[in-house]
Protein backbone atom coordinates (compact mmCIF):
# COMPACT_ATOMS: atom_id res chain seq x y z
CA UNK A 1 0.00 0.00 0.00
CA UNK A 2 1.49 3.20 -1.67
CA UNK A 3 1.73 6.21 1.66
CA UNK A 4 -0.57 8.16 -0.01
CA UNK A 5 -3.42 5.69 0.20
CA UNK A 6 -2.57 4.74 3.57
CA UNK A 7 -2.89 8.52 4.42
CA UNK A 8 -6.38 8.43 2.73
CA UNK A 9 -7.46 5.27 4.51
CA UNK A 10 -6.50 6.90 7.85
CA UNK A 11 -8.75 10.05 7.06
CA UNK A 12 -11.75 7.80 5.51
CA UNK A 13 -11.54 5.15 9.00
CA UNK A 14 -11.42 8.23 10.85
CA UNK A 15 -14.08 10.10 9.32
CA UNK A 16 -16.81 6.73 9.62
CA UNK A 17 -15.78 6.37 12.88
CA UNK A 18 -18.64 4.97 15.24
CA UNK A 19 -20.17 8.20 17.13
CA UNK A 20 -20.11 5.91 20.01
CA UNK A 21 -16.63 5.78 20.82
CA UNK A 22 -16.40 9.38 20.81
CA UNK A 23 -19.01 9.41 23.87
CA UNK A 24 -17.75 6.78 25.68
CA UNK A 25 -14.15 8.93 25.59
CA UNK A 26 -16.56 12.07 26.28
CA UNK A 27 -18.10 9.95 29.42
CA UNK A 28 -14.71 8.97 31.28
CA UNK A 29 -13.53 12.43 30.74
CA UNK A 30 -16.68 13.81 32.68
CA UNK A 31 -15.96 11.16 34.99
CA UNK A 32 -12.20 12.06 36.54
CA UNK A 33 -13.32 16.02 36.98
CA UNK A 34 -16.11 14.87 38.53
CA UNK A 35 -14.40 12.15 41.42
CA UNK A 36 -11.50 13.96 41.48
CA UNK A 37 -11.63 17.79 41.10
CA UNK A 38 -9.51 20.10 39.58
CA UNK A 39 -10.54 23.42 41.03
CA UNK A 40 -10.45 25.47 37.76
CA UNK A 41 -10.88 28.97 38.64
CA UNK A 42 -13.96 31.18 36.96
CA UNK A 43 -14.23 34.27 35.55
CA UNK A 44 -17.25 35.72 36.51
CA UNK A 45 -19.20 37.67 32.89
CA UNK A 46 -20.37 41.10 33.42
CA UNK A 47 -24.04 40.10 33.01
CA UNK A 48 -23.68 38.01 36.14
CA UNK A 49 -21.97 40.38 37.76
CA UNK A 50 -24.11 43.19 36.85
CA UNK A 51 -26.97 41.07 38.37
CA UNK A 52 -25.31 40.63 41.35
CA UNK A 53 -24.69 44.34 41.66
CA UNK A 54 -28.30 44.89 41.23
CA UNK A 55 -29.38 42.53 43.87
CA UNK A 56 -26.90 44.07 46.63
CA UNK A 57 -27.14 47.83 45.38
CA UNK A 58 -30.74 47.99 45.02
CA UNK A 59 -32.90 45.21 46.07
CA UNK A 60 -33.57 45.95 49.94
CA UNK A 61 -35.48 45.04 53.14
CA UNK A 62 -39.66 44.54 52.24
CA UNK A 63 -38.86 44.67 48.60
CA UNK A 64 -40.97 42.93 46.54
CA UNK A 65 -39.62 40.77 43.72
CA UNK A 66 -42.06 39.05 41.11
CA UNK A 67 -39.98 35.51 40.43
CA UNK A 68 -41.85 33.99 37.14
CA UNK A 69 -40.95 30.77 35.97
CA UNK A 70 -41.13 29.08 32.78
CA UNK A 71 -38.60 26.11 33.44
CA UNK A 72 -38.88 22.74 33.06
CA UNK A 73 -37.93 19.24 34.70
CA UNK A 74 -35.55 17.83 31.85
CA UNK A 75 -33.32 21.25 32.48
CA UNK A 76 -33.60 21.94 35.87
CA UNK A 77 -31.06 19.78 37.71
CA UNK A 78 -28.01 21.73 35.94
CA UNK A 79 -29.42 24.45 33.72
CA UNK A 80 -31.93 26.05 36.17
CA UNK A 81 -31.32 24.79 39.86
CA UNK A 82 -27.60 26.58 40.41
CA UNK A 83 -28.55 29.90 39.23
CA UNK A 84 -32.39 29.91 40.46
CA UNK A 85 -31.63 28.36 43.86
CA UNK A 86 -28.18 31.08 44.42
CA UNK A 87 -30.38 34.18 43.32
CA UNK A 88 -33.14 33.05 45.69
CA UNK A 89 -30.89 33.04 48.38
CA UNK A 90 -28.94 36.18 47.45
CA UNK A 91 -32.60 37.86 47.36
CA UNK A 92 -33.47 35.89 50.74
CA UNK A 93 -30.33 37.34 52.41
CA UNK A 94 -30.91 41.11 51.07
CA UNK A 95 -34.32 40.66 53.09
CA UNK A 96 -36.54 40.76 49.97
CA UNK A 97 -40.25 39.38 50.02
CA UNK A 98 -40.54 36.54 47.13
CA UNK A 99 -43.34 36.33 44.93
CA UNK A 100 -43.13 33.04 42.63
CA UNK A 101 -45.76 32.07 40.14
CA UNK A 102 -45.26 30.06 36.74
CA UNK A 103 -46.49 28.90 33.28
CA UNK A 104 -44.82 25.85 33.46
CA UNK A 105 -46.80 23.09 34.97
CA UNK A 106 -43.66 21.77 36.52
CA UNK A 107 -42.60 25.31 38.41
CA UNK A 108 -44.18 24.91 41.63
CA UNK A 109 -43.02 21.48 42.59
CA UNK A 110 -39.31 22.93 41.31
CA UNK A 111 -40.14 25.70 43.33
CA UNK A 112 -40.57 24.04 46.35
CA UNK A 113 -36.91 22.32 45.82
CA UNK A 114 -35.93 25.51 45.93
CA UNK A 115 -37.72 26.55 49.12
CA UNK A 116 -36.14 23.24 50.50
CA UNK A 117 -32.24 24.46 49.49
CA UNK A 118 -31.95 27.49 50.48
CA UNK A 119 -31.25 29.31 54.19
CA UNK A 120 -34.33 31.09 54.74
CA UNK A 121 -33.43 32.44 57.92
CA UNK A 122 -36.60 34.28 60.17
CA UNK A 123 -38.23 34.30 56.73
CA UNK A 124 -42.33 33.23 57.04
CA UNK A 125 -43.94 31.40 54.08
CA UNK A 126 -46.87 34.12 53.48
CA UNK A 127 -45.18 36.64 54.78
CA UNK A 128 -41.73 37.12 52.79
CA UNK A 129 -42.13 34.43 50.56
CA UNK A 130 -44.74 32.59 48.37
CA UNK A 131 -46.13 29.76 45.78
CA UNK A 132 -48.57 31.36 43.62
CA UNK A 133 -48.79 27.96 41.60
CA UNK A 134 -49.32 27.60 38.15
CA UNK A 135 -51.03 29.42 35.51
CA UNK A 136 -51.25 28.21 31.98
CA UNK A 137 -51.72 30.96 28.70
CA UNK A 138 -47.40 32.26 28.95
CA UNK A 139 -47.31 35.83 27.72
CA UNK A 140 -50.66 36.28 28.51
CA UNK A 141 -50.90 35.17 31.66
CA UNK A 142 -47.85 37.63 32.34
CA UNK A 143 -49.80 40.02 30.80
CA UNK A 144 -52.91 40.13 33.45
CA UNK A 145 -51.07 39.01 36.45
CA UNK A 146 -49.20 42.41 35.84
CA UNK A 147 -52.44 44.53 35.18
CA UNK A 148 -54.94 43.10 38.00
CA UNK A 149 -52.76 40.55 40.07
CA UNK A 150 -56.06 39.35 41.64
CA UNK A 151 -57.63 38.61 38.14
CA UNK A 152 -55.45 35.85 37.54
CA UNK A 153 -54.09 34.37 41.30
CA UNK A 154 -56.81 33.17 43.20
CA UNK A 155 -55.21 31.24 45.83
CA UNK A 156 -51.61 29.91 46.18
CA UNK A 157 -50.05 26.69 44.81
CA UNK A 158 -51.11 24.83 48.15
CA UNK A 159 -54.73 26.03 47.76
CA UNK A 160 -55.07 29.07 50.52
CA UNK A 161 -57.06 32.03 49.50
CA UNK A 162 -54.49 35.16 48.33
CA UNK A 163 -56.39 37.26 50.63
CA UNK A 164 -55.59 35.08 53.91
CA UNK A 165 -51.45 35.60 52.93
CA UNK A 166 -50.23 38.75 54.74
CA UNK A 167 -48.00 39.52 52.02
CA UNK A 168 -50.30 39.42 49.06
CA UNK A 169 -52.14 42.55 50.80
CA UNK A 170 -49.30 44.62 49.35
CA UNK A 171 -49.51 43.55 45.75
CA UNK A 172 -52.02 44.92 42.95
CA UNK A 173 -50.35 45.29 40.23
CA UNK A 174 -47.14 45.02 38.63
CA UNK A 175 -46.50 48.73 39.45
CA UNK A 176 -46.16 47.17 43.44
CA UNK A 177 -42.96 45.23 42.84
CA UNK A 178 -39.50 46.46 42.66
CA UNK A 179 -37.80 43.87 40.52
CA UNK A 180 -39.38 41.01 38.11
CA UNK A 181 -36.97 38.15 36.84
CA UNK A 182 -38.23 35.44 34.33
CA UNK A 183 -36.73 32.13 34.88
CA UNK A 184 -36.77 30.82 31.72
CA UNK A 185 -35.59 28.65 28.26
CA UNK A 186 -38.25 30.44 25.94
CA UNK A 187 -39.41 33.55 24.63
CA UNK A 188 -37.13 36.00 26.59
CA UNK A 189 -39.01 38.92 25.26
CA UNK A 190 -42.47 38.62 27.32
CA UNK A 191 -40.60 40.40 30.16
CA UNK A 192 -40.04 43.09 28.75
CA UNK A 193 -43.05 44.06 26.30
CA UNK A 194 -45.20 42.99 29.48
CA UNK A 195 -43.60 44.78 32.48
CA UNK A 196 -40.46 47.18 31.67
CA UNK A 197 -42.03 48.66 28.88
CA UNK A 198 -45.32 49.66 30.30
CA UNK A 199 -44.33 49.83 33.68
CA UNK A 200 -40.89 51.15 34.08
CA UNK A 201 -39.89 47.87 36.25
CA UNK A 202 -36.42 46.63 36.36
CA UNK A 203 -35.85 43.35 35.04
CA UNK A 204 -33.49 40.76 34.91
CA UNK A 205 -33.52 36.48 33.49
CA UNK A 206 -32.48 33.33 35.23
CA UNK A 207 -32.20 30.96 31.98
CA UNK A 208 -30.96 28.03 29.80
CA UNK A 209 -27.40 28.50 28.43
CA UNK A 210 -28.86 28.26 24.94
CA UNK A 211 -30.41 32.00 25.99
CA UNK A 212 -27.26 33.88 26.49
CA UNK A 213 -27.18 34.92 22.82
CA UNK A 214 -31.38 35.51 22.89
CA UNK A 215 -30.69 37.94 25.80
CA UNK A 216 -26.89 39.40 25.30
CA UNK A 217 -28.86 42.23 23.01
CA UNK A 218 -31.09 43.61 25.72
CA UNK A 219 -28.33 43.31 28.15
CA UNK A 220 -26.17 45.59 25.69
CA UNK A 221 -29.19 48.09 25.15
CA UNK A 222 -29.43 47.82 29.22
CA UNK A 223 -33.14 46.65 28.95
CA UNK A 224 -32.60 44.00 32.01
CA UNK A 225 -29.89 44.68 34.71
CA UNK A 226 -28.33 41.37 33.74
CA UNK A 227 -29.04 37.85 33.36
CA UNK A 228 -27.66 34.37 34.99
CA UNK A 229 -27.70 31.38 32.95
CA UNK A 230 -27.35 27.82 33.11
CA UNK A 231 -25.03 26.25 34.84
CA UNK A 232 -21.99 28.70 33.92
CA UNK A 233 -24.38 31.10 35.26
CA UNK A 234 -24.80 29.77 38.87
CA UNK A 235 -21.17 28.58 39.40
CA UNK A 236 -20.29 32.28 38.59
CA UNK A 237 -22.93 33.82 41.05
CA UNK A 238 -21.97 31.41 43.51
CA UNK A 239 -18.48 32.49 42.99
CA UNK A 240 -20.00 36.34 43.69
CA UNK A 241 -21.79 35.22 46.43
CA UNK A 242 -18.77 33.32 48.40
CA UNK A 243 -21.03 30.41 48.68
CA UNK A 244 -19.91 26.68 46.33
CA UNK A 245 -22.77 24.77 45.58
CA UNK A 246 -24.14 22.82 42.59
CA UNK A 247 -22.55 25.18 40.06
CA UNK A 248 -19.27 25.22 41.33
CA UNK A 249 -19.03 21.61 41.82
CA UNK A 250 -19.74 20.90 38.11
CA UNK A 251 -17.47 23.70 36.56
CA UNK A 252 -14.55 21.33 36.19
CA UNK A 253 -16.47 18.47 34.60
CA UNK A 254 -18.06 21.41 32.15
CA UNK A 255 -14.92 23.00 31.27
CA UNK A 256 -13.74 19.56 30.32
CA UNK A 257 -16.43 18.58 28.45
CA UNK A 258 -16.31 22.28 26.65
CA UNK A 259 -12.27 21.60 25.61
CA UNK A 260 -13.11 18.31 24.20
CA UNK A 261 -15.69 19.06 22.32
CA UNK A 262 -13.81 22.21 21.16
CA UNK A 263 -10.35 19.78 20.20
CA UNK A 264 -12.77 17.01 18.80
CA UNK A 265 -14.42 20.12 15.96
CA UNK A 266 -10.92 21.30 15.41
CA UNK A 267 -9.69 17.19 15.06
CA UNK A 268 -12.60 16.85 12.65
CA UNK A 269 -12.25 19.49 10.42
CA UNK A 270 -8.50 18.81 9.92
CA UNK A 271 -9.67 15.06 9.09
CA UNK A 272 -12.36 16.08 6.72
CA UNK A 273 -9.98 18.89 4.71
CA UNK A 274 -7.12 15.89 4.42
CA UNK A 275 -9.97 13.43 3.33
CA UNK A 276 -10.94 16.09 0.78
CA UNK A 277 -7.34 16.96 -0.71
CA UNK A 278 -6.11 13.53 -1.10
CA UNK A 279 -10.17 12.49 -2.99
CA UNK A 280 -9.28 15.58 -5.22
CA UNK A 281 -6.09 14.73 -6.07
CA UNK A 282 -7.26 10.95 -7.03
CA UNK B 1 -19.54 2.98 50.87
CA UNK B 2 -22.89 2.93 47.98
CA UNK B 3 -26.16 4.41 48.95
CA UNK B 4 -28.66 3.02 51.07
CA UNK B 5 -31.52 5.16 49.90
CA UNK B 6 -33.86 3.99 48.24
CA UNK B 7 -35.22 7.06 46.43
CA UNK B 8 -31.48 6.88 45.22
CA UNK B 9 -31.92 3.44 43.82
CA UNK B 10 -34.49 4.09 42.05
CA UNK B 11 -32.91 7.48 40.13
CA UNK B 12 -29.93 5.64 39.80
CA UNK B 13 -31.71 2.69 37.79
CA UNK B 14 -33.44 4.86 35.64
CA UNK B 15 -30.47 7.01 34.73
CA UNK B 16 -28.87 3.97 33.82
CA UNK B 17 -31.65 2.72 31.79
CA UNK B 18 -32.27 6.04 30.20
CA UNK B 19 -28.22 5.92 29.01
CA UNK B 20 -28.52 2.41 27.43
CA UNK B 21 -29.88 4.18 25.03
CA UNK B 22 -26.59 5.04 23.99
CA UNK B 23 -25.98 1.99 22.52
CA UNK B 24 -28.83 1.26 20.85
CA UNK B 25 -32.70 1.29 21.79
CA UNK B 26 -34.05 -1.05 23.81
CA UNK B 27 -37.22 -1.23 26.37
CA UNK B 28 -35.21 -0.37 29.17
CA UNK B 29 -34.80 2.96 27.79
CA UNK B 30 -38.33 2.73 26.47
CA UNK B 31 -39.73 1.88 29.99
CA UNK B 32 -38.02 5.30 31.32
CA UNK B 33 -38.89 7.52 28.56
CA UNK B 34 -42.70 6.89 28.92
CA UNK B 35 -42.43 6.72 32.98
CA UNK B 36 -41.12 10.63 32.11
CA UNK B 37 -43.95 11.22 29.92
CA UNK B 38 -47.23 9.77 31.90
CA UNK B 39 -45.60 11.59 35.21
CA UNK B 40 -45.22 14.73 33.41
CA UNK B 41 -48.49 14.27 32.14
CA UNK B 42 -50.55 12.94 35.16
CA UNK B 43 -49.12 16.16 37.13
CA UNK B 44 -50.35 18.49 34.72
CA UNK B 45 -53.40 17.36 34.58
CA UNK B 46 -53.73 17.56 38.34
CA UNK B 47 -52.73 20.80 38.30
CA UNK B 48 -54.86 22.10 34.88
CA UNK B 49 -57.79 20.48 37.05
CA UNK B 50 -57.06 22.67 39.95
CA UNK B 51 -56.72 25.32 37.95
CA UNK B 52 -60.37 25.13 36.27
CA UNK B 53 -62.01 24.34 39.87
CA UNK B 54 -60.16 27.39 41.35
CA UNK B 55 -60.70 29.83 38.38
CA UNK B 56 -63.76 28.92 36.16
CA UNK B 57 -65.93 26.01 38.30
CA UNK B 58 -65.86 28.41 41.86
CA UNK B 59 -66.75 31.38 40.32
CA UNK B 60 -69.11 30.65 37.90
CA UNK B 61 -71.19 28.20 40.34
CA UNK B 62 -70.76 30.18 43.96
CA UNK B 63 -70.13 33.60 42.29
CA UNK B 64 -72.52 33.59 39.38
CA UNK B 65 -69.36 34.94 37.54
CA UNK B 66 -71.26 33.71 34.38
CA UNK B 67 -69.09 35.96 32.20
CA UNK B 68 -66.74 32.49 32.55
CA UNK B 69 -68.87 30.49 30.64
CA UNK B 70 -67.74 32.48 27.63
CA UNK B 71 -64.37 30.97 27.70
CA UNK B 72 -65.37 27.42 28.66
CA UNK B 73 -67.58 27.38 25.42
CA UNK B 74 -64.29 28.57 23.66
CA UNK B 75 -62.51 25.77 25.21
CA UNK B 76 -64.46 23.04 24.66
CA UNK B 77 -65.06 23.87 20.68
CA UNK B 78 -61.22 23.02 20.96
CA UNK B 79 -62.13 19.94 21.34
CA UNK B 80 -63.89 19.47 18.02
CA UNK B 81 -60.68 19.33 16.60
CA UNK B 82 -61.54 15.66 16.63
CA UNK B 83 -64.12 15.06 14.73
CA UNK B 84 -63.40 15.23 10.98
CA UNK B 85 -67.31 17.10 10.33
CA UNK B 86 -67.29 19.71 13.00
CA UNK B 87 -62.96 20.25 12.95
CA UNK B 88 -62.92 23.45 11.67
CA UNK B 89 -65.42 25.06 14.59
CA UNK B 90 -62.20 24.43 16.16
CA UNK B 91 -60.17 27.59 14.20
CA UNK B 92 -62.62 29.68 16.09
CA UNK B 93 -61.73 29.73 19.45
CA UNK B 94 -57.79 29.29 17.94
CA UNK B 95 -58.40 32.58 16.47
CA UNK B 96 -59.62 34.21 19.50
CA UNK B 97 -56.16 32.36 21.49
CA UNK B 98 -53.84 34.02 18.54
CA UNK B 99 -55.48 36.74 18.11
CA UNK B 100 -55.29 37.64 22.07
CA UNK B 101 -51.64 36.85 22.12
CA UNK B 102 -50.49 38.62 19.29
CA UNK B 103 -52.65 42.12 20.31
CA UNK B 104 -50.59 41.78 23.79
CA UNK B 105 -47.34 40.89 22.26
CA UNK B 106 -47.21 43.33 19.92
CA UNK B 107 -48.36 46.26 22.60
CA UNK B 108 -44.62 45.93 24.11
CA UNK B 109 -42.93 44.76 21.05
CA UNK B 110 -42.68 47.55 18.90
CA UNK B 111 -40.74 50.11 21.63
CA UNK B 112 -39.09 46.73 23.18
CA UNK B 113 -37.65 44.87 20.31
CA UNK B 114 -38.03 47.89 17.72
CA UNK B 115 -37.50 51.41 19.12
CA UNK B 116 -35.31 50.43 22.04
CA UNK B 117 -32.71 48.53 20.66
CA UNK B 118 -32.23 51.12 17.48
CA UNK B 119 -31.64 53.99 20.57
CA UNK B 120 -28.90 51.48 22.08
CA UNK B 121 -27.37 51.09 18.69
CA UNK B 122 -27.12 54.72 17.90
CA UNK B 123 -25.86 55.68 21.54
CA UNK B 124 -22.98 52.91 20.76
CA UNK B 125 -21.50 56.01 18.25
CA UNK B 126 -20.53 58.26 21.04
CA UNK B 127 -17.17 58.36 21.60
CA UNK B 128 -16.27 56.93 25.34
CA UNK B 129 -12.98 58.17 27.25
CA UNK B 130 -12.45 54.04 27.18
CA UNK B 131 -10.73 52.92 23.87
CA UNK B 132 -11.39 49.24 23.65
CA UNK B 133 -15.42 50.48 24.57
CA UNK B 134 -15.03 52.44 21.41
CA UNK B 135 -13.56 49.43 19.38
CA UNK B 136 -15.94 47.09 20.35
CA UNK B 137 -18.78 50.04 19.72
CA UNK B 138 -17.80 50.84 16.57
CA UNK B 139 -17.33 47.04 15.47
CA UNK B 140 -20.91 46.45 16.87
CA UNK B 141 -22.34 49.19 14.68
CA UNK B 142 -20.82 48.12 11.47
CA UNK B 143 -21.80 44.83 12.28
CA UNK B 144 -25.81 45.54 12.73
CA UNK B 145 -25.44 47.97 9.68
CA UNK B 146 -23.92 45.26 7.61
CA UNK B 147 -26.29 42.72 8.76
CA UNK B 148 -29.20 44.73 7.44
CA UNK B 149 -27.35 45.21 3.89
CA UNK B 150 -27.79 41.50 3.67
CA UNK B 151 -31.00 41.75 3.73
CA UNK B 152 -31.29 43.99 1.13
CA UNK B 153 -32.96 42.36 -2.20
CA UNK B 154 -34.02 45.47 -4.42
CA UNK B 155 -30.18 45.92 -5.44
CA UNK B 156 -27.85 43.34 -6.45
CA UNK B 157 -25.02 42.63 -3.73
CA UNK B 158 -21.89 44.03 -6.04
CA UNK B 159 -19.06 46.00 -5.10
CA UNK B 160 -19.54 47.71 -1.10
CA UNK B 161 -23.18 46.51 -0.95
CA UNK B 162 -21.71 43.19 -1.91
CA UNK B 163 -18.88 43.41 0.72
CA UNK B 164 -21.29 45.00 3.22
CA UNK B 165 -23.71 41.83 3.13
CA UNK B 166 -20.97 39.34 3.29
CA UNK B 167 -19.64 41.33 6.60
CA UNK B 168 -23.19 40.47 7.44
CA UNK B 169 -23.47 37.22 6.75
CA UNK B 170 -19.91 36.19 8.68
CA UNK B 171 -21.76 37.95 11.62
CA UNK B 172 -24.72 35.75 10.89
CA UNK B 173 -22.82 33.17 11.24
CA UNK B 174 -20.41 33.67 14.20
CA UNK B 175 -24.18 34.93 16.41
CA UNK B 176 -25.32 31.72 15.24
CA UNK B 177 -22.14 29.79 16.12
CA UNK B 178 -22.39 31.43 19.59
CA UNK B 179 -26.17 30.35 19.79
CA UNK B 180 -25.10 27.01 19.13
CA UNK B 181 -22.09 26.58 21.30
CA UNK B 182 -24.14 27.72 24.32
CA UNK B 183 -27.26 25.21 23.10
CA UNK B 184 -25.02 22.82 23.32
CA UNK B 185 -23.12 23.35 26.60
CA UNK B 186 -26.79 23.09 27.80
CA UNK B 187 -26.78 19.80 26.44
CA UNK B 188 -23.95 18.99 28.34
CA UNK B 189 -25.07 20.27 31.73
CA UNK B 190 -27.76 18.14 32.73
CA UNK B 191 -25.46 14.64 31.43
CA UNK B 192 -23.07 16.16 34.24
CA UNK B 193 -26.15 16.59 36.49
CA UNK B 194 -26.82 12.35 35.94
CA UNK B 195 -23.48 11.38 36.22
CA UNK B 196 -23.01 13.03 39.80
CA UNK B 197 -26.08 11.57 40.92
CA UNK B 198 -24.49 8.00 39.63
CA UNK B 199 -20.77 8.79 41.38
CA UNK B 200 -21.48 11.11 43.90
CA UNK B 201 -24.82 10.74 45.24
CA UNK B 202 -25.17 6.82 44.35
CA UNK B 203 -22.10 5.30 44.25
CA UNK B 204 -20.04 7.96 46.85
CA UNK B 205 -17.23 7.82 44.95
CA UNK B 206 -16.20 11.24 46.80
Amino acid sequence: MTEKSEKQDLTTRLERLDARYVYLFFAALLIIPIVVPFGLPILVTSPTRDFYDYVEKNVGKGDRVLIWGTMTTGWWPTEYRPSIVAVSQHLFNRGAKLYYISDGAEDPLLVDTVFGMIDKGPAKYGVDYVSLGYYAGGEVALSAFAKDVYSLVKTDYYGTPVDQLPMMKEVKTAKDFKFVMHVTGSPAEWLLRQYKTPYGIDCGWVGSSGMVGIYMPYYASRQVVGFVCGLRGGAEYETLMKRPGIGLASTDAMSAGHLYFALIMIFANIVYYIGRKERKKQ
Amino acid sequence: MISTDVAIWIQAALILMWLSQLYKQNIFYRFTEYTFIGVAVGHSTVLVYKNVVSMVYTPIVFKADFLLIIPVILGLLIWTRLSPKYGWVSRWPMAVIVGVSAAIAVRGAIKTQIYDQIIATIQLGVVRPDILSNVNNFLIVVTAICTLTYFVYFKEHKGALGTAAKIGRITMMATFGNTIAWAFAGRLNPLIALLQTLLLDWLHLR
